[in-house]
């Protein structure tokens, strides 16, 4: 132990934060006509961006947003900067078309600050 | 947006008497799931693993409300014991939703449509509650005028009975005071009471990952300045691994256009790491022993990296801690963890949002 | 009654290799050029928030000045949007914005004092008189017009214009 005992016991601290920096989102997309299993990274990236751009512009699509896993289904995990998350959200929710022409929906499941947050879902199975 | 409480890191030391570690666990009654990220273990330990077999927890369908204040129920189980008892598939920003704190205190998460047909007094509403219309009632089960023939029981079982039939599906876990009797019985009584009685299976997962990046911790330097990582970027990688987001320990190229998301530095590479997951309804007795366990095994095992514990709260509970109303606004989360070091020292991690 | 707070954004249009004689443009094109670029920066959303309150107020060709509304809330879309106009009409042009007002008042009051500054730096260079009386009418003329819109259908005289502006005229003359 690097630290005597006697000091160890009196090291009591807090911290507190009270925003953070990012926003972490459980997304489901869904294609119409298409197995939402089948789509990659680089195509659910791609489908989030051209949302992006089409409700916020360039400036918009050139926010940072990570596609942090897929899970199945259609389903993945999102991070995006908690400043302006409400408004890259409703983008998300408002893209109906994606550039082939197709019928698709974004559906946020879960939304938390934190990563842990989302390690699971108290509303799945519905 | 709503003012979210803050996140908070706690210092202290499992040895140090003012530790509030056993008042953080007992406190946070509706845990929905829990994570173990062990480091340098290649599975979770025997002792760890036996705290979950006795555990016993039940789904309820459509139970009625009354039901719950009727004295055999009260008597039997609230004042004999912790019940746990909240209503699931119940969205808690618009539905109605009930849950029972081990403190015996019966609490009604009410929308305003229900609360004005139902007619009992809710506690004065908070900011958030008052923006989103909805009310809370309290019923204190063991309280000493509860009881059948008295004017606010009768009022309470007559609004509940015959005015509104309120039913929900119920989680319940039942933590008796007396170790002779049986966990069990709980789900016995209720039998004829609602439709169907089940046992609520807990999930449990294990996988080990090889060769992962850990950040670098040093207990007495959570912000990080000159050597280990900032205490929020700790959080964000633990989250990573319950996830399980693919971390690999080469520098990842910062170019990729899928994700930017990496390890923080700086960083160690560590050869195994055991990630024990279980879900379903845990009362807080079992995350205390789950605690326990780590610690003996965290004192037995001496290694460098710190193992943690996080607990994952229901997102539509209706109370977190004691009564503090949960409100939720964008998402429920209530989630607190514990990064455990080999010397009785812990980080203790409070993350909740409404 | 709520008040509709707006911004104005005082623009000059520079067109590199396009003489001034040949610029034509209306300020339905600067609308529609601006437009699209709002379209293209800030998306649906960006355009929707300001298309309620986006017009061109003012446009002259003859000083390249052009004065474009939008509401408070969202001036900074369209201040970030502004600096991607790259053409306007059939003409290269891109906007250089050089004064924010809160009314078109205080865009007037900022533009006779800058056309003051400007002046003065434009004078010297002429080299012949004719220039000089050219430079000289086609600045009053826009301060007039700023000035007193009203009075712009009075035909002015010579002898009558403004004294301040015209001391000025005479100072940078005399440099």
């Amino acid at each position: 132990m690097r630290m005597p005992e006697a000091m160890s016991t009196t090291s009591y601290r807090t911290i507190s934060v009270n925003s953070q920096p990012y926003l972490y989102l459980r997304i489901q997309l869904t294609v119409e006509g298409e197995d939402a299993d089948k789509i990659t990274p680089v195509q659910f990236k791609f489908l989030i961006v051209q949302a992006l751009k089409e409700n916020m512009g360039e400036v918009g699509a050139a926010t940072p947003v990570d596609v942090l896993k897929l899970l199945g289904q259609g389903i993945a995990l999102l991070r995006m900067p908690n400043r302006n998350a409400e408004r890259l959200w409703a983008a998300l929710t408002l893209y109906g078309r994606t550039p082939s022409d197709k019928r698709c929906a974004f559906r946020v499941l879960q939304v938390s600050p934190f990563l842990m947050g989302l390690a699971f879902d108290s509303r799945e199975g519905r | 947006m709503a003012s979210s409480p803050p996140f908070i890191l706690e210092i202290s030391s499992f040895s140090d008497e003012k530790s509030r570690h056993y008042a953080k666990v007992m406190d946070h009654y509706f845990n929905n799931g829990i994570t173990l990220i062990l480091p340098e273990d290649t599975s979770a330990p025997q002792s760890v693993t036996d705290c979950f077999a006795d555990q016993l927890s039940y789904k309820l369908t459509q139970l009625p409300v009354y039901r719950l204040l009727e004295a055999p129920f009260v008597n039997g189980f609230v004042k004999k014991g912790a019940v746990h008892l909240i209503s699931c598939d119940t969205k808690l920003d618009v539905h109605d939703c009930a849950a029972v704190t081990p403190a015996g205190c019966l609490v009604l998460h009410l929308t305003k449509d229900t609360y004005q047909e139902l007619g009992l007094e809710a506690v004065p509403q908070t900011l958030a509650q008052k923006q989103a219309d909805i009310y809370q009632v309290n019923i204190d089960l063991k309280a000493d005028h509860f009881h059948p023939g008295k004017r606010g029981y009768d009022k309470a079982m007559r609004c509940l009975k015959d005015r509104l039939g309120l039913k929900f599906d119920f989680l319940i876990s039942w933590v008796p005071h007396d170790s002779e009797v049986c966990s069990s019985s709980v789900g016995v009584y209720f039998t004829d009471l609602c439709d169907k009685v089940e046992s609520y299976e807990l999930t449990k997962k294990s996988r080990v990952l090889t060769s992962v990046a850990c950040p670098r911790i040093v207990a007495e330097e959570p912000e990080g300045i000159e050597e280990g990582c900032h205490f929020q970027k700790v959080f964000e990688w633990m989250g990573a691994v319950a996830c399980d987001i693919s971390l690999v320990s080469e520098e990842t190229d910062d170019d990729n256009y899928v994700s930017s998301f990496s390890c923080p530095v700086p960083r160690v590479n560590c050869p195994r790491c055991c990630v024990y997951q279980v879900k379903g309804f845990i009362p807080p007795d079992v995350i205390l022993k789950v605690l326990k366990a780590l610690r003996a095994h965290k004192s037995a095992h001496p290694s460098s990296v710190p193992a943690s514990l996080t607990v994952v709260g229901f997102s539509d509970a209706p109370v977190v801690q004691k009564n503090i109303p949960h409100d939720f606004y964008l998402s429920g989360t209530n989630v607190y963890s514990f990064v455990l070091y080999p010397d009785e020292r812990y980080w203790l991690y409070t993350a909740s949002v409404a | 009654m709520v008040r509709f707070k707006n911004r104005y954004a005082l623009c000059e249009v520079v067109t590199p290799g396009t003489q001034s004689s040949l610029l034509e443009i209306n300020s339905q094109q600067v609308y529609s050029a601006v437009r699209n670029v709002i379209l293209d920066t800030h998306g649906e959303f960006g355009l929707g928030s300001l298309q309620f309150s986006l017009k061109v107020k003012y446009l002259n060709i003859e000083t390249r000045i052009v004065i474009i509304r939008a509401e408070r809330r969202f001036f900074h879309y369209l201040s970030s949007a502004l600096v991607f106009v790259k053409k306007i009409g059939v003409h290269n042009a891109f906007l250089r914005t050089i004064h924010v007002g809160g009314s078109i008042r205080a865009c007037q009051k900022f533009l006779i004092r800058f056309h003051r500054q400007n002046m003065t730096r434009l004078f010297p260079q002429c080299t012949t008189d004719e220039q000089r009386c050219q430079v000289m009418a086609s600045i009053m003329d826009a301060c007039e017009e700023l000035e007193a819109p009203g009075r712009r259908s009075k035909p002015l005289e010579l002898g009558k214009q403004p004294s301040t502006a015209l001391d000025i005229l005479n100072s940078g003359e005399q440099r």
